[in-house]
């Protein structure tokens, strides 16, 4: 499975992606990594990366499995809900499709 | 969830604000008085003034949309969605052509030939062809309480379009070329939406949604109307006479309210599903009748009834409880 082909790409691509390498990642995590691949520093963008990652849960690529407080506010901010995330099997087919037809992505899926 | 239920709502909102702009545009200068209202007939120039319009109305979309992704900072994600052709653009394609040509031209048609407020709530059945095709096509899922919801939506669909054709047929004012524009626009929107919801899946929906209604900008101004100009049909002195004030303001506002309906629309997909989506957005008919006649004093009291049980319907879908929810879709259907 090549990694990593899909950083600039649309960023639900890159979010399917990560669940799919890393098998579960927290969404704070999701949200750090896509942040700084993109350069993207504020508040604001963070908090729509953190909605992506709610309509990809919504259309069944990836599920909520665990859930916490950001208690001191380090990783999304004070007293937000922290989701843990993994990817379906959907998420799996859905990713193969991708890897096979987006542009420049490597076919070894 | 909840979110998902409250853009539906404001999308109705929007949505039926749009009908006091998108009407008042056939009586302004230029468009009331260009000279294909001479050269043609009744029906083949109202066609073709509503084609312009509804050019118009994409183009001014375009340019609300424009700032949205600006204040957003949503330009590379354009830029990256816009290049891939069959994950994302080939859906946004299909949605302009069924959004674009076939459902609010049809609107457009249906408030020319009978009247805004048939026009609004005729449309109101359009969530049925995009739940059948949310359910077939992308294995969403359908409580029987959602179906339930939407078939008292149908009904109320139906009473409106019925007395409507009674009251034409009683009085022969029956226009088919109006009816045919109503039915354009509930098919159009239906397989819109589904279509819209496939290409949502890997997409931002501001994003989707400006690349949408630049495509249909392409297919009116680079397409259609050029290829009317070429055929000698006098459009200019619509397009050119835009530029006078109060003109513009109500075409600006026509872009604004529309392209923050399209906005809210395309937002509550991903989260609600199509189908809900679709319902609760609907409430737009509603909203429509009561905008009509604050600002300009028409209504039909059949318009109201069917209104209020395409408000009940809406409520089942409402009140549905959101357990079980977290997905559209069920885990096994790949």
């Amino acid at each position: 499975m090549t990694k990593n082909q899909m950083v600039c790409k649309p960023i639900k691509f890159r979010i399917i992606e990560l669940l799919m390498d890393d098998g579960e990642l927290w969404n704070y995590e999701i949200i750090d990594t896509v942040t700084k691949e993109n350069n993207q520093t504020s508040t604001f963008q963070r908090n729509d990366l953190n909605f992506d990652c709610i309509e990809v849960a919504a259309s069944g690529f990836i599920e909520a499995i665990d859930s916490a407080v950001d208690e001191d506010g380090s990783k999304l901010g004070k007293d937000r809900l922290l989701t843990k995330y993994k990817i379906t099997d959907l998420g799996k087919a859905e990713y193969k499709w991708l890897a096979a037809n987006a542009k420049g992505a490597k076919k070894e899926t | 969830m909840k979110l998902g239920y409250v853009m539906a709502l404001l999308c109705a909102v929007f949505w039926g604000a749009w009908y006091i702009p998108g009407n008042l545009s056939f009586y302004l200068t230029p468009f009331v008085n260009m000279p294909i209202f001479d050269l043609y007939d009744y029906n083949a120039a109202g066609i073709l003034q509503a084609i312009l319009i509804t050019g118009l109305n994409a183009l001014f979309v375009v340019l609300a949309l424009l700032f949205w992704c600006a204040g957003l900072g949503k330009f590379k994600e354009m830029k990256r969605s816009i290049v891939e052709l069959r994950c994302c653009t080939k859906y946004y394609f299909a949605g302009a052509i069924f959004g674009g040509p076939i459902a609010i031209l049809g609107t457009y048609i249906a408030s020319y030939f009978i009247g805004p407020g048939f026009s609004a709530v005729s449309a109101l059945v359009y969530p049925v062809i995009g739940m059948a095709l949310s359910i077939i096509w992308l294995h969403q899922k359908m409580s029987k309480r959602a179906t339930a919801g939407l078939f008292v939506i149908l009904i109320g669909g139906i009473v409106i379009y019925s007395v409507q054709l009674y009251n034409d047929m009683t009085a022969g004012t029956a226009n088919v070329l109006g009816y045919l524009g109503g039915l354009m626009a509930i098919f159009g929107w239906g397989i819109e939406g589904a279509v819209a919801a496939k290409g949502l899946d890997v997409s931002e929906p501001d994003v989707a949604l400006t690349l949408r209604f630049v495509m249909e900008c392409c297919i009116w101004w680079i397409i259609i109307i050029p290829i009317l100009l070429l055929c000698g049909v006098p459009l200019l002195d619509g397009i050119t006479g835009i530029f006078e004030p109060t003109t513009f303001f109500v075409l600006l506002m026509m872009g604004i309210t529309f392209g923050l309906c399209y906005v809210t629309w395309y937002k509550s997909f991903p989260l609600i599903g199509v189908g809900r989506g679709q319902a609760i957005g609907s409430l737009y008919g509603l909203m429509a009748v009561v905008f009509l006649l604050v600002f300009t004093g028409a209504y039909q009291w059949s318009y109201i009834v069917g209104a209020v049980i395409c408000i009940l319907g809406t409520y089942v879908l409402f009140t549905e409880p959101s357990d079980g929810l977290e997905s559209l879709r069920g885990k096994k259907e790949e």
